[in-house]
């Protein structure tokens, strides 16, 4: 495989984890399979990391997000919560609001990647199937507000019209002070409230992110 | 600005985008500063993503946080390397106890990850690709792996009786067919795409559950039971329409044993013949 490596060693086990965080553009993941199907000491290596996993998330870091958030989101989110667990131990997924409508259930035992590169033959499955959470994500729920569909990631509402790759204008609402500027210049994010303080909707072609702690009035 | 001017403002603009990154997703903690992280970022980039026009997406997928603690314990910082003690090492152990067999040990491929992390500088070559905890899960397994080749190995060399296929050793009729519905079915998987032929190989080959393969490929377990299904279900059909009807009611590929690996190999470009694949079929 490729770069990081050592010489000795000829798998990369930089995109191995990667693969299985589902963090690889489709093209690298599929360069990343046709490596697997030709290699018995990866595929080995990968069904020994399967039986590793424990029950409780892990592979999914609180830095490694959801490929469906959009790269950035995932940086942007990554950055919040580096940010407010600052002094919680790696690996651990801060706590976050609890969803109030029936859809919410709570953290997965283990919930699987995302889907990063579905493979052609995906297109013609039947429609299971509701894609299940990445690993590490706390899943908490879904909420209709507006009109609008919000997942709960890691304790953040996530409108799921958001797309972080589409370079959108973002505001930041990490304060309460901002928080009243903002809702003031724009009332229609009022509705959105009721998720609670953090959370991130598209309004108007611009990104609004609010990331108040949780004791902000 | 004459030479390299166009080289050195992409660069800086380069280097400028790294640093917007990591000042939002790093806690700059130890001694490492932003502008020679920003480089060790470079690199990563310039490694995985030749072409300008990926990096921004992979810097988006990037570890950031972990690639700076990493970072910082390769450049011998002490306090780097007691978070990475303190916050991974039990978990480095944990999980060697439950990926290894029982031999080799687990405790000795958990020392030997966390040596060769400490001793050979192996953290240095954590991209932040992932998350740092997966990669040295991604560590430990394949330590644990080559640990058990070189026991096999030595076990093989030492004598010991080697394992039969289950399956094998029928009559010289059975012997024929078994052999011709092998071939047939590892030309028929040679027939798939990438993505398929490893769920077999996964399946099969290393006979991991859907649950595990849940974890690995990141998709749901009924998705990956629908997957099998339709793969079986068209090997079948190829096997019926290049092997005759009769023949392909006879394979149960829930049953067989064949030797994916050496037929897939076959398919990406290395010599092979699929005549060697084992056959266990009834």
């Amino acid at each position: 495989m490729t770069p990081e490596q050592d010489p000795g060693e000829p798998h990369d086990l930089n995109q191995l984890a990667a693969f299985v965080e589902g963090r690889l553009a489709p093209e690298e993941r599929r360069s990343v399979e046709r490596h697997l199907t030709g290699c018995e000491s990866c595929r080995a290596a990968l069904a020994a990391w399967s039986r590793g996993a424990p029950e409780s998330s892990f592979a999914r870091s609180r830095t490694a997000l959801p490929i469906w958030l959009g790269a950035a989101a995932a940086v942007a989110l990554a950055a919040w919560i580096a940010n407010r667990v600052a002094s919680v131990r790696p690996g651990s997924i801060p706590p976050g609001p609890e969803p109030t409508t029936a859809t919410a259930t709570g953290a997965p035992a283990m919930a699987p990647a995302p889907p990063a590169a579905p493979s052609s033959t995906d297109q013609s499955e039947a429609p299971a199937a509701k894609e299940p959470e990445p690993l590490g994500v706390k899943r908490g729920g879904e909420r209709r507000i507006a009109g609008k569909s919000f997942r709960l990631v890691s304790g953040v509402w996530i409108d799921e019209a958001y797309d972080a790759t589409s370079l959108m204008p973002v505001t930041d609402v990490a304060d309460p002070a901002v928080r009243d500027k903002v809702l003031s210049e724009e009332p229609r994010l009022r509705p959105f409230q009721k998720l609670g303080q953090r959370f991130v909707v598209v309004l108007g072609g611009r990104v609004y992110r609010f990331t108040l702690s949780e004791g902000s009035p | 600005m004459s030479s390299g001017g166009p080289a050195a403002a992409s660069t800086a603009r380069h280097l400028s985008e790294i640093l917007d990154r990591a000042s939002t997703s790093v806690r700059f903690r130890f001694a490492l500063d932003r502008n020679a992280f920003a480089l060790r970022v470079a690199e990563v980039l310039s490694n995985y993503a030749p072409a300008i026009a990926d990096r921004a997406r992979l810097l988006a997928s990037l570890a950031l946080d972990d690639l700076y603690l990493a970072t910082a314990c390769a450049n011998g910082e002490e306090k780097a390397w007691q978070e990475v003690e303190s916050a991974h090492f039990p978990f480095i152990r944990d999980f060697a106890l439950r990926c290894a067999r029982r031999d080799p040990p687990a405790g000795d491929v958990a020392e030997t990850v966390i040596a060769e992390l400490w001793e050979r500088g192996k953290i240095r070559q954590f991209a932040g690709r992932s998350s740092l905890r997966t990669w040295l899960g991604a560590v430990v397994a394949h330590t644990a792996v080559n640990a058990l080749k070189r026991s096999e190995r030595t076990v093989s060399l030492e004598g010991e009786e080697q394992a039969t296929p289950v399956g094998a050793s029928p009559g010289p009729a059975d012997e024929v067919l078994a052999r011709a519905l092998s071939e047939a079915a590892a030309r028929a998987i040679g027939t798939l795409d990438s993505s398929d032929k490893l769920l077999l190989l996964f399946y099969y080959e290393q006979e991991m559950t859907l649950e595990q393969m849940e974890r690995v490929l990141g998709k749901s377990k009924a998705t990956l039971s629908r997957r099998l299904e339709r793969v079986r279900g068209r090997l079948r059909s190829w096997i019926e329409r290049h092997a005759g009807r009769s023949r392909a009611d006879d394979i149960d590929l829930g049953r067989v044993t064949l030797d994916l690996a050496r037929a897939l190999s076959a398919r990406e470009g290395a010599p092979e013949s699929v005549s060697n694949s084992r056959g266990g079929l009834d």
